[in-house]
């Protein structure tokens, strides 16, 4: 009887050009599911504290879980893992498209790239093939390209491709990894790190299914949850108007970022960015990832005016705030052809809106010189300035050579009063979530193990209405906006729930958004691995590996003294929502460690750890 | 009585304002009637706010009041 996975860990050393197969112990799979906890043990057991994120010992884990062979909807997703450039620390980060499928299917669980090859190359894997190949001929091309010229090449287009575009091979710091021209690992600069190892791509295929407990179980609850999530989001509209469905409320309660975390409200500019106007302007349609029934990405079309056309992958929300309301934008055809030339040279959408709203606010401030700024246009909402911007940072070229090391390194080039202002977490620019809004996201973002996430803890649409937890307690009226009750509870459950999400692992928006409740998935769960968890004990494996991650931050000098928020975060607002509220941050946090069971340093207690098992 | 009922995002198009924007109202007193006046889906109705500060179904309402219904948030990632 098979439990979902293979047991097996593929390894490959780009220096010495050895490749290797390795047994993965069940009970490490039980204690931390696969994913990115998985991959957080891994680094911690194989590399040094502080290891610079370009030394080619740092590794890049590719991880799936147990529902990558099993055809789970929203099981398309998988987890990429290492040492940030941008933190220096612990990072994960996760795209879907099909290529952890394709994995598991190929015969492994995971996928460990260590050293430094002297050449361009790119791995392919085919079952029990795996072959370093050169990728000379792929150097300079874009992420989308990368993938139609390896199939070309192999003359193979079933393979699932996860690729570096010119910006990771220049080793700009928040570069991502793009797969299948359609989803893309994005924060935290992990494509910077293949492209420091002279990886430009992992392509593979596999014709194998992995062995489950109850298969026909497995078979029955998939067809009856794609057929629920499907129809509540038909109902609810999310299949139909995807991320941007949020605009108009996230900017109404305040969530929304605006002209750099400086703005209260900004409503006419969330209305034309978010649906419907998004669905009708951009032509925009579902383009789903594998095994999935929400389509939740978009393909959008524009076809005038000639500066803007594009044809594919579309904004999320996600980087309508950033690249929109935060540089305050209001066109999503600006938006729309700034997220193409970030996907297609391979950068972070929300990094790059941080950027570019960073530049707009050192302007302001009289921060930048005539000589740097270069003849640009740097005011406020200037769409052509985003466009012109997003693709000189993916190029580190011009004004965006700036920001090759990350927005703090361009701060300190730009003026000694830039560093204050920069509104990140352990480097990691703050997404499209306001803290002052959703009150539970403080204690989320200054303790993110991967620096400032909303999805690696999504609290804030627990406090929006978007979804509960209701078998741990966490129910509608359990945290009311402004109100610190529980928020940290919240806080807590969420971060557990985004660790065993990037485990086994499963799109959040199954549960946030499709309705699928925790009881449900932990039901699939046991049917593919045949084993016994509880809703508890499943969030209990996620504490166990956001544990891990933790360990990892505080040996690479992280702990309560970066335990913090943005300074800007304690100014409120003068109109809107959110108008004179404070975050009482300080309870939140004293709170926070005690659920965590961390000491005043922020470390966890050998009380902790024990009852953890880590 | 009379309201200003803003109501956000996929929910505009239940709008019943006036050409002066106002929602002219007399079923009842509470949010949920307002809802039920509207023709909401109840059951997506989770946040509401009345003259700044958050209200629930129950909250009583009054002439000039200024609402705001949002649908709940999905997409946050």
């Amino acid at each position: 009887m098979g439990n979902g996975y293979w047991q097996k860990t593929l390894r490959v050393d780009l220096s010495t050009k050895s490749v290797s197969v390795e047994p993965i112990e069940e009970e490490d799979l039980k204690k931390y599911l696969g994913g990115a906890a998985l991959g957080a043990v891994i680094l911690r057991k194989e590399l040094p504290a502080k290891l610079d994120a370009y030394d080619s010992r740092n590794r890049v884990i590719f991880a799936t879980g147990p529902f990558q062979g099993a055809a789970v909807p929203g099981g398309a997703k998988f987890s990429i893992v290492g040492i940030s450039p941008v933190t220096g620390t612990y990072a994960d980060t996760a795209a879907g498209a099909a290529w952890g499928p394709s994995l598991k299917d190929a015969g492994y669980d995971v996928l460990v790239v260590q050293g430094r090859s002297d050449k361009p190359v790119y791995i392919k894997i085919v079952d029990d093939s795996v072959e370093i190949k050169d990728a000379t001929n792929l150097v300079g091309k874009d992420s989308y390209d990368t993938v139609d010229a390896i199939h070309a090449e192999n003359d193979d287009p079933r393979l699932s491709v996860a690729c570096i575009g010119p910006a990771g091979e220049r080793q700009v710091a928040i570069a991502c990894v793009a797969v299948d021209k359609h989803s893309f690992g994005g924060r935290c600069g992990l494509g910077a790190v293949m492209g420091s190892k002279n990886l430009k791509a992992v392509a593979v295929r596999g014709t194998k299914n992995a062995p489950m407990a109850h298969p026909e179980k497995v078979k029955e609850l998939v067809k009856t949850h794609f057929k629920k999530i499907y129809d509540t989001t038909v109902e609810n509209e999310f299949r139909k108007h995807g991320t941007p469905i949020l605009c108009e409320t996230a900017e109404g309660l305040g969530d929304m970022p605006i002209k750099y975390w400086e703005g209260d409200t900004f409503p006419e500019g969330a209305k034309k960015l978010g649906a419907p106007n998004y669905t009708q302007v951009l032509n925009a349609k579902p383009l789903p990832c594998k095994y999935c029934p929400i389509g939740c990405h978009r393909d959008v079309e524009v076809t005038s005016p000639p500066e803007y056309k594009i044809s594919g992958p579309g904004p999320e929300y996600e980087t309508l705030g950033m690249m929109g309301t935060n540089c305050m934008i209001d066109d999503p055809k600006a938006v729309a052809k700034a997220n193409d030339i970030a996907n297609r040279l391979g950068i972070d959408t929300i990094s790059v809106g941080a950027m570019v709203g960073f530049t707009m606010h050192c302007y302001e401030k009289g921060w930048l010189s005539d000589e740097q700024t270069d003849g640009y246009d740097l005011t406020w909402g200037n769409g052509h300035t985003l466009v012109r911007l997003t693709e000189e940072i993916g190029r580190s070229t011009g004004l965006g050579e700036l920001f090759k090391d990350g927005t703090l390194a361009a701060a300190k080039q730009i003026h000694p009063d830039a560093v204050d202002a920069v509104v990140h977490n352990k480097g990691l620019d703050y997404p499209a979530h306001d803290p002052r809004a959703c009150n539970s996201l403080a204690p989320t973002y200054a303790t993110g193990t991967r620096g400032a996430c909303h999805f690696r803890g999504p609290c804030e649409d627990v406090e929006m209405g978007g979804f509960y937890m209701p078998e741990v307690g966490i129910k509608e009226g359990t945290v009311r906006f402004f109100e610190s009750d529980n928020q940290s509870l919240v806080a807590v459950k969420c971060q557990d729930l985004g660790v065993v999400a990037n485990s086994i692992v499963i799109c959040l928006f199954m549960i946030d958004g499709g309705g699928l409740s925790l009881t449900e998935m932990v039901e699939m769960f046991n049917a593919v691995t045949g084993w016994d968890f509880s809703v508890e004990e499943l969030l209990r494996t996620g504490e166990r590996g956001f544990t891990v991650q933790r360990l990892i931050n505080l040996r690479d000098g992280y702990g309560a003294k970066t335990d913090v928020l943005h300074k800007k975060m304690f100014q409120s607002a003068k109109e809107g929502f959110r108008a004179d509220k404070h975050i009482p941050f300080d309870k939140l946090m004293n709170e926070y460690y005690e659920l965590r069971g961390w000491d005043e340093d922020g470390v966890p207690t050998q009380k902790t750890l024990k009852s953890l098992d880590v | 009585m009379k309201l200003k009922v803003n109501l956000m995002s996929l929910f505009a198009k239940y709008s019943k304002e006036d050409s002066e924007g106002f929602t002219h109202f007399d079923q009842g007193r509470t949010i949920k009637a307002l809802v039920e006046h509207l023709g909401l889906p109840l059951e997506r109705v989770k946040i509401v706010m009345v003259n700044g500060q958050q209200g629930d179904l129950e909250t009583q309402l009054c002439d000039n009041d200024i609402v705001y219904i949002f649908p709940p948030a999905i997409g946050g990632g």
